[in-house]
Parts: structure tokens; sequence; C-alpha cells
């Protein structure tokens, strides 16, 4: 079973949202997550979106997560078959 | 388009049928009998909800949708819920001249905001253009466009970065609705699209097409409010966008005396 990481890391992204997390399957990248931290998202302000995947197949995408956590399960069960809980890995790094 | 008892009651909009002679006049001459013409295609309109589709993917198009006020757009929709506009339908434009001579819709035509539409028969646009040349051949000009307009989104899609692609969508929806007389001497037109519309146009995320039009706020470039946008400098926001309006056609004179030359 591959290992899944997460670290924190800041993006530019041309607005207030730097935060972000690089998930990295079996040492490669495959996903980065980013906080909306912007004033202009309203009412999406906090929440967590997936910014860029490398390797996932195209298709349906939650748009918002409401915490790194989720999103970081949810990429984590479309990366392998078998889902394992990235989410406490997350939540240790926040 | 659902026939049944609920839809809206026919509405005589030859009135309305001024933008498109505007658009068509850019490219052709026309007299008055043309005129005329052109606007009896408006005598029967409906008037539908944003939302509505006119005409879905699989559908057999039998007439020819005419718009005449309001906003529409051509888009595909992919199994897993995601979308692509490929094109948006302004006040004047005719919904694909001779889409009957297909027997199935490869894509589907929405409106984006409530609208004015004639439902043209395809046996009235083929009599319309058998009698009248010169009109034939501005819709054909207008279709050549279309097309033109296709490129250029594609390059919009493929090469241009995010802020690029919203500057130059916006530069050419001024260029397009300035032709049928509905931009505001402020710069100002009507927007009717969301952000989720604006990121299925241009093949992006609805959050990254926020953060991009706050990027042109903060630059001075435009104004997004209450549906309208304002372009405070569009020769700043073209260059931007490296926007050249070259592909809409819209020189009027030149083409004028081509096709005046070519009907005779």
């Amino acid at each position: 079973m591959s290992q899944t990481s997460a670290y924190k890391l800041r993006v530019r992204t041309d607005s207030a949202d730097s935060n972000a997390l690089m998930l990295l399957d079996g040492g490669e990248l495959v996903a980065i997550l980013v906080e909306l931290a912007d004033e202009s998202h309203g009412e999406a302000r906090g929440q967590w979106i997936i910014e860029a995947t490398f390797g996932l197949k195209p298709g349906y995408r939650p748009e918002f997560f409401n915490c790194a956590a989720d999103a970081g399960n949810w990429i984590s069960q479309h990366i392998s078959d078998r889902p394992f809980d990235l989410g406490s890995h997350i939540a240790e790094l926040l | 388009m659902s026939d049944d008892k609920s839809r809206s009651k026919e509405i005589d909009a030859r009135d309305a049928a001024q933008a498109l002679i505007d658009k068509l006049g850019r490219f052709v001459p026309l007299n008055d009998t043309e005129r005329e013409a052109l606007r009896h295609l408006a005598r029967k309109a409906r008037r539908f909800p944003r939302g509505t589709d006119l005409i879905g993917e699989g559908d057999k198009p039998v007439s020819v949708f005419l718009l005449l006020e309001g906003w529409a757009y051509r888009y595909k929709s992919m199994v897993d819920g995601g979308r692509q506009i490929m094109a948006y339908l302004l006040p004047g434009d005719l919904c694909d001249v001779q889409i009957f001579l297909f027997e199935e819709m490869d894509h589907s035509i929405g409106l984006l905001s409530d609208a004015l539409v004639a439902k043209i028969p395809a046996a009235e646009m083929l009599d319309l253009m058998d009698r009248f040349p010169r009109i034939e051949r501005a819709l054909m000009w207008a279709t050549l466009v279309d097309e033109a307009t296709l490129r250029e989104w594609l390059l919009n899609v493929g090469q241009r970065d995010a802020l690029q692609r919203l500057a130059h969508l916006f530069c050419e929806l001024c260029v397009r609705l300035s032709v049928v007389n509905l931009v505001d001497e402020s710069g100002t037109y009507f927007l009717p699209l969301t952000q989720t519309e604006l990121a299925d146009t241009t093949g992006m995320t609805a959050v990254h097409v926020n953060r991009s039009l706050q990027r042109l706020r903060q630059d001075g470039l435009i104004v997004a409010r209450d549906g309208r946008l304002t372009i405070l400098d569009f020769n700043r926001l073209a260059e931007v966008a490296g926007f050249n309006a070259t592909y809409l056609h819209t020189d009027g004179p030149s083409v004028e005396q081509k096709l005046r030359l070519r009907a005779q």
C-alpha cells in the first residue's frame, strides 16, 4: 500500500488564498489543496478547494470542502481502491 | 422547447428585429424591402425565462431561433456533470441559419437570461434566402464570423492565461454588443453571467474566475455589479487580453463594397 502524506506550503494565486497543502502518494505529488481566504469569496471563505491535481482521472469533483481533511480524504479515495485516513494526518499538520 | 399550454403567448416583436438589421447591415447594405423581410421574421416571438433550453443535444432541429432580447449559449454536457460553453448568442443573433439540415443536434442551446425569441420554420428561412440573395450572403457572413469566434475561443482556452481569457471575453462582448447598440456611453453592458458560467466558458474553476475578476477590478480595468459590466479602460483591457477585433469583421464599408460588387 502506497504511503500518502501531506505538507504545508504557500501558493501564489494572485489573491489572499495562499495557505495550501500538497498531497503526496508514494512520494509523488498528486494534489494541491488551498484555503479560500480572500474576502471576495464571500460565504465560501474559510472553505478548502482542490486547486490542482496530478494524475487523477477527470470527472466530477466537489467544488468546496468544509476543511482540509475532507478535501484530503476525497483525494485519497480517488488515488487508491483502498480508502485510507489521510484526514487525521492533515488535522495533525494544521 | 416545450409546447405545452403554459408557454408564453406570441408577441409581435418586429421592432426588436432591429438588432438583426443592425448586425447584418454591417455586412450588406440593406434596402427597405430587405429590412422589412427581416422584421417579418420576428412577428411571432415568445418570452422564455433564464435556464430554458431552446433545444437539447439529440433533438431534431426543425427551425431556426432568432434571439431578439436576452442572451443564449451553446453548450455540451458531460456525463459526470461537467459542461463546456461554446458560444454566447446575443440579441440579433440567429442560431445556425441552416441547422435544420442536420438530423440531430450535437449540442444544446439554452438561455442565460430571460429572453425574447422567434422560432423561424425551416421553410420560411429557406424562402427568405431564395428571395433575398443579399440577406443570404449576410447570413453566410454571420456564420463565418461565428466560426471565427469559435476559433478565437479555442485560442482562449488553449493558449491564454486566466486573466487574458476573461479580459478577451469582455473585449469581444463589448464589440459584439456595440454593433447592436447595447453598450452605453460609459462602456457598460448587461452581463447576465454567473462565475460558474464564466468558468465553464473559459475552462477555469469558479474560484479562479473570482480571483481573476478581482485582479481586473484592482487594476482599474473593469467594474462588475448587478449583472452589468463596465470596461473602464478598453485599450488597457485589450492590451492585457492581446485582443484584436479583426475576427469579428465589423469593418463595414470595405465589406459593403465587396458585396455590392458581387451582388450586381
